[in-house]
């Protein structure tokens, strides 16, 4: 499998100006030397608690927000480097769904505007041409004709979110970042949007890049997962792996609290204490380090982990973790 | 036998809008025990919140209860006056929401709202209550409570204005504890802080909770028994052991199939179709259109509760012979 997407070094910091007088400079470090890959036809899924970075990942990589540093390279072109004509002929081989599907649709615009937004913008085809190419991807997203001329308010949260994947399918992309689709979502509901987004990606040979905080829906749908906390990827691994087998301290407390609807299942839980520092004061060293049930050593408060190769494609950024025989 | 806490009967709760009259609550039943936690559990909109709101009568307008008894240590509640309500909520049922940021009020300091919850329901002075907050705030394990006490709720996280509310609802010791999606607003790993707490202090306090959650990892982890609600209606009630071992309701086969499991990987399953309206519920059973087992009676008959063994209650004409 060919890698599709390779992303290097990448950093995102916001600027927070304080004071009125002051205009002391300070960043939120949302994103700090983030490097991973994606092969073509895989699921990747990246998980994390609320500002860990991830939604900033997936905007930064589709370049939807511009980074502080680092690159991204998208079939080995490097995507920061594009321009007009360049970038925007790249663009239509990516699409995007948003998690919530009530904001994510322009609410003064009919479906058939909304679908055939990206169309206008990237193809030539028009009038009755474009009508039935709607036509045709609302077909795949499981919606019938009569939704052309119907407002977005007029249909349930996973009719929308349907409607936002169709967009998304528009100019048969090869790469969809799914920014938590399914979160806003009941859980029957969700269970029907997972099952369209897992056969869409059959029949269309698409890569994923899957958002999200919940577990259970990673487990599910990803073949490999990426740990994020406060701006780093702190474990890559195979879904098998980081489920039963996870190494980082932050990962084994992330997997033994998930709520499993399942009686037989009830794991160990291991309790972190505390919050979450902010992503403005990050904590020297290991950024995990201050709540770190394994935290002992000196390094950890004076070194940053880096990402190590324990073997099978198994990364992990911490320094007490042992490379496997 | 075990003693019961609180006991609802027959409990209709409408909303009277420009469109018509929404059926919310359709003469619903349910027992809540003594020192047990019972779950309920439903989608958006099937009235589990609406349930919650109207044991403390705190339905706002254009609700209103309509029928049905709410006993509550053998009183009926939907009986007392507003000052004897005002008496029983805070210190005999107690509830915390989702979100605590909008439970919180901004302009006040933490330790000044929890020193009113106490004095509004027990005679001590300033002093006293304070040193009770105190004591609750250690209860909730929140750091440093003498400093935490002068924050506003701003200056702390979500967890920690979570363990506040949590507090202020346990101050006067209360019987029931309803707790309406207490940690969906939070992080995983802050959530299983939270209900961890909540445990723990159900234990030493001997309080009841009704936790109302549409998360079944989180009933699988704290309810002892469960009731699954669907537009409105019960159709299912029973341990939590059995719920997940034993659904009988073709709705809650329907909700467990659909959620992903993390053992194996195979199609989810779905149910058709979407949610009625409340406005016009259709005759019968409310979920005959969607259930892959309907019969012709369902459309005609609501269904009576069926007993299986083990205390488990189902809703459906399948059951009922």
């Amino acid at each position: 499998m060919s890698l599709l997407v390779r992303v290097k070094n990448l950093r995102k910091y916001f600027p927070v100006i304080r004071g009125f007088w002051q205009r002391k400079k300070e960043y939120v470090k949302a994103v700090e030397d983030v490097s991973f890959s994606i092969r073509q036809g895989e699921t990747v899924g990246l998980v994390g608690e609320s500002g860990c970075g991830k939604t900033t990942v997936g905007r930064t990589i589709l370049r939807l927000i511009a980074p502080t540093a680092g690159e991204v390279f998208f079939k080995k072109r490097s995507l920061f480097a594009l321009e007009d004509e360049e970038l925007r002929k790249t663009r239509k081989m990516m699409g995007v769904v948003f998690q919530d599907p009530y904001t994510s649709l322009n609410p003064r615009m009919n479906i058939q505007s909304i679908v055939g937004e990206p169309l206008r913008t990237h193809s030539n085809l028009k009038g009755l041409e474009l009508q039935e190419r709607v036509i045709e991807l609302l077909g795949q997203v499981g919606l019938k004709e009569d939704a052309l001329y119907r407002y977005p308010h007029e249909f349930s949260g996973g009719q929308r979110q349907r409607i936002g994947i169709a967009r998304a399918l528009a100019m048969d992309p090869e790469f969809i970042v799914l920014d938590e689709p399914t979160s806003a979502l009941d859980v029957s509901v969700q269970a029907q949007v997972l099952n369209l987004i897992i056969e869409l990606q059959k029949k269309l040979n698409l890569t994923y890049l899957f958002i999200s905080h919940d577990l259970i829906v990673v487990n599910y749908i990803a073949d490999r997962i990426m740990v994020m906390y406060l701006g780093r990827i702190v474990e890559i691994g195979s879904t098998d792996k980081i489920f039963n087998h996870p190494i980082h301290p932050y990962t084994k407390a992330l997997i033994s609290v998930i709520p499993i609807p399942d009686i037989c299942q009830q794991r160990k839980e291991i309790f972190l204490e505390g919050d979450v520092p902010s992503p403005v004061n990050v904590p020297s060293g290991c950024s995990f380090h201050t709540r770190c049930p394994e935290a002992k050593e000196e390094v950890c408060k004076r070194e940053i982990p880096i990402l190590k190769d324990l073997g099978q494609e198994h990364y992990v950024a911490c320094h007490l973790a042992k490379v496997e025989s | 036998m075990r003693e019961i806490l609180l006991e609802v009967k027959e409990l209709e709760t409408h909303f009277f809008i420009y469109e018509g009259i929404v059926k919310t609550l359709n003469k619903i039943d349910f027992t809540i025990y003594k020192k047990e936690t019972l779950g309920i559990v439903g989608e958006t909109g099937c009235g589990k919140s609406v349930t919650a709101l109207s044991i403390l009568r705190l339905i706002p307008s254009p609700g209103k209860i309509v029928g049905g008894k709410i006993l509550f240590e053998g009183q009926d509640l939907l009986k007392k006056k507003k000052e004897e309500m005002r008496k029983i909520r805070g210190s005999k049922i107690s509830m915390i929401f989702q979100n605590p940021t909008s439970s919180l009020n901004p302009v006040f300091t933490v330790g000044d709202q929890l020193t009113a919850v106490i004095r509004n329901h027990q005679k001590v002075s300033k002093e006293e209550a304070q040193k009770r907050a105190i004591e609750m705030f250690k209860q909730v394990e929140l750091p440093d409570p003498e400093r935490t006490l002068q924050k506003y709720p701003h200056e702390l996280s979500g967890g920690m204005q979570q363990r506040i509310m949590i507090a202020a609802a346990l101050s006067c010791e209360p019987s029931l504890l309803i707790a309406d999606e207490p940690t969906t607003a939070l992080d995983v790993t802050i959530q299983a802080q939270i209900l961890n707490l909540m445990e723990g202090l159900k234990e030493k306090l001997k309080t009841s909770i009704l936790l109302i959650t549409h998360n079944l990892g989180i009933v699988a982890k704290i309810c002892d028994r469960v009731a699954i609600m669907y537009a409105g209606e019960f159709v299912e009630e029973a341990s939590v052991e059995e719920i997940f071992e034993n659904p009988k309701h073709p709705y809650s086969k329907g909700l467990l199939g659909s959620i992903p499991k993390t053992t194996q990987k195979g199609e989810l399953k779905m149910i058709r179709g979407t949610v009625c309206d409340l406005l016009d519920p259709p005759s019968g059973c409310r979920f005959h259109a969607r259930c892959p087992s309907s019969m012709e009676i369902c459309q005609k008959e609501r269904p009576g509760q069926a007993k299986m063994k083990k205390n488990h209650f189902v809703f459906c004409h399948l059951y009922n012979s």
